[in-house]
């Protein structure tokens, strides 16, 4: 096992599995059509004048599945074809996704279920990036930055720590680190969202009527309440420990997925990209599966696994 | 070193799209917890996710946006201190934008939409909740571009 906090040596099976798998979210993510057409509130880069709005427009929608569906065979052939194929692949797709899910968060409304997908996205760029920039200057690979697949996976599980990590730290500040001892008030939190439920299609929410029956155990058993959001609080602030190296990666990854389970269980808040985002990279499946082929061959020294372009 | 600075990030850049400081549900706390309701003329509550594809919750938050701006614009830094009737220009804004949002998917609001925001206390382990009107709005029909602020 390599060096704690370090990238992992990523064989040629699981490397494949990690790229198909983050392309084919990418394009579920942005498989629907967007509802919106304009920008109401600039956020992101559309606050700094670029256009997002022409994503939304009528007609273009088939056009960006195409592109982004040749951008997913860029970078999944890029394992084989080269860096710069990967960076073009994965360049695409990152556009392609922060393009449209700016256009929706400009709308005076915060989504917040596809931004760690951009982040991956976003920061597999940056590891292609310094990955071809290493290789032209004719950096021998380390420990660090070794080989490139190995510098995408642990990038990919930074841009997911940062997300948990950045969630716990808002709790603690917004709350001057109480947040553990004002959970059991979260009861009121699963009561609103059954209430929005509800008002979102009256005329079909009879199920959604009344009381939550989560809220009401919630608010009846505040100890119970903050014995059962203290995991989650702990879950987040310390997601950077995911980094150690790959069975931490699995526990916490688990863990989390079944966090996210939990919340939709028990508010009906979903975050299936977050789920399928975690289950990739830190669970990781395609590590599972590679190993299970027998294909997951022993880490080499970071020195011997740079591949030739 | 990838993962502190998207920390830093997130956290400087709050809320600029990918940048966010992820706030949901940070702060439990006894304040009241607010839901959204859409009503038409008579008060009937409306389908308004089926209508215009946005949910309630989006409904709510997009007032308090739109609400904020033109309060800033007035001079009021507090949103919920905003007077009446910029909590009505901000709601007629919001309106004009579920109606084109309804106009793509080919379905009608009614012309007077009226908007209504819920508080739930958590009280000595139940529930009270208060229900009050905020604005109306009338809309023409066919999607109209909002005013600016």
């Amino acid at each position: 096992m390599s060096r704690a906090f370090l990238p992992q040596h990523v064989g040629r099976v699981e490397g494949f599995l990690l790229r198909a798998f983050l392309a084919t979210v990418t394009l579920w993510s942005i498989w629907k059509p967007s509802r919106y057409d304009r920008v109401e509130d600039a956020s992101g880069i559309a606050g700094w004048g670029i256009d997002v709005a022409w994503i939304g427009q009528p007609g273009v929608h088939e056009r960006v599945l195409l592109v982004a569906g040749i951008c997913a065979v860029l970078y999944v052939s890029g394992l084989w074809l080269g860096r710069i194929l990967t960076l073009l692949g994965v360049g695409g797709l990152a556009w392609l996704h922060l393009t449209y899910w700016t256009l929706a968060n400009c709308q005076g409304n915060t989504f917040h279920g596809s931004q760690m997908t951009t982040f991956v996205l976003l920061l597999q760029v940056a590891a292609c990036v310094i990955d071809i920039v290493r290789h032209q200057r004719r950096l021998p690979a380390t420990e660090r930055w070794t080989h490139l697949d190995g510098m995408l996976l642990y990038f990919s599980q930074c841009a997911i720590a940062a997300v948990y990590v950045t969630s716990a730290l808002t709790k603690l500040a917004k709350t001057n680190g109480l947040w553990l001892f004002e959970s059991h008030y979260f009861a009121k939190s699963v009561q609103k969202v059954w209430r929005q439920l509800y008002y979102d299609n009256p005329s079909i929410g009879d199920a959604f009527a009344g009381v939550s029956p989560w809220a009401a155990w919630l608010a009846a058993h505040p100890v119970q309440a903050r014995i059962l959001f203290a995991p989650g609080l702990i879950l987040e602030l310390f997601g950077f420990v995911m980094l150690w190296n790959r069975r931490w990666a699995f526990w916490f990854g688990a863990v989390l997925v079944m966090m996210h389970v939990s919340i939709g269980f028990i508010m009906r808040l979903y975050f299936p990209e977050f789920e399928a985002i975690v289950t990739i990279f830190c669970v990781n499946v395609p590590f599972l599966i590679a190993a299970m082929l027998g294909r997951e061959k022993a880490p080499a020294p970071a020195c011997a696994i740079r591949p030739a372009d | 070193m990838a993962m502190v600075a998207v920390i830093a990030a997130c956290l400087i850049g709050r809320d600029s799209y990918p940048l966010n400081n992820f706030p949901m549900y940070s702060d439990p706390g006894p304040q009241p917890s607010q839901f959204t309701v859409v009503a038409d003329g008579a008060d009937q509550p409306l389908d308004i996710r089926a209508i215009t594809g946005e949910t309630s919750a989006k409904v709510g938050k997009k007032y308090v946006d739109a609400r904020n701006t033109f309060a800033r614009v007035a001079g009021i830094r507090e949103g919920a201190k905003a007077t009446p009737e910029i909590k009505q220009k901000a709601w007629q804004a919001v309106a004009e934008r579920l109606e084109r949002l309804a106009v793509r998917r080919k379905k009608k609001l009614p012309a007077v939409l009226r908007l209504k925001i819920g508080d739930i206390y958590q009280e000595n382990g139940s529930f009270r909740e208060v229900i009050t009107p905020v604005a109306e709005a009338h809309l023409t029909g066919g999607g109209a571009k909002p005013a600016a602020p």
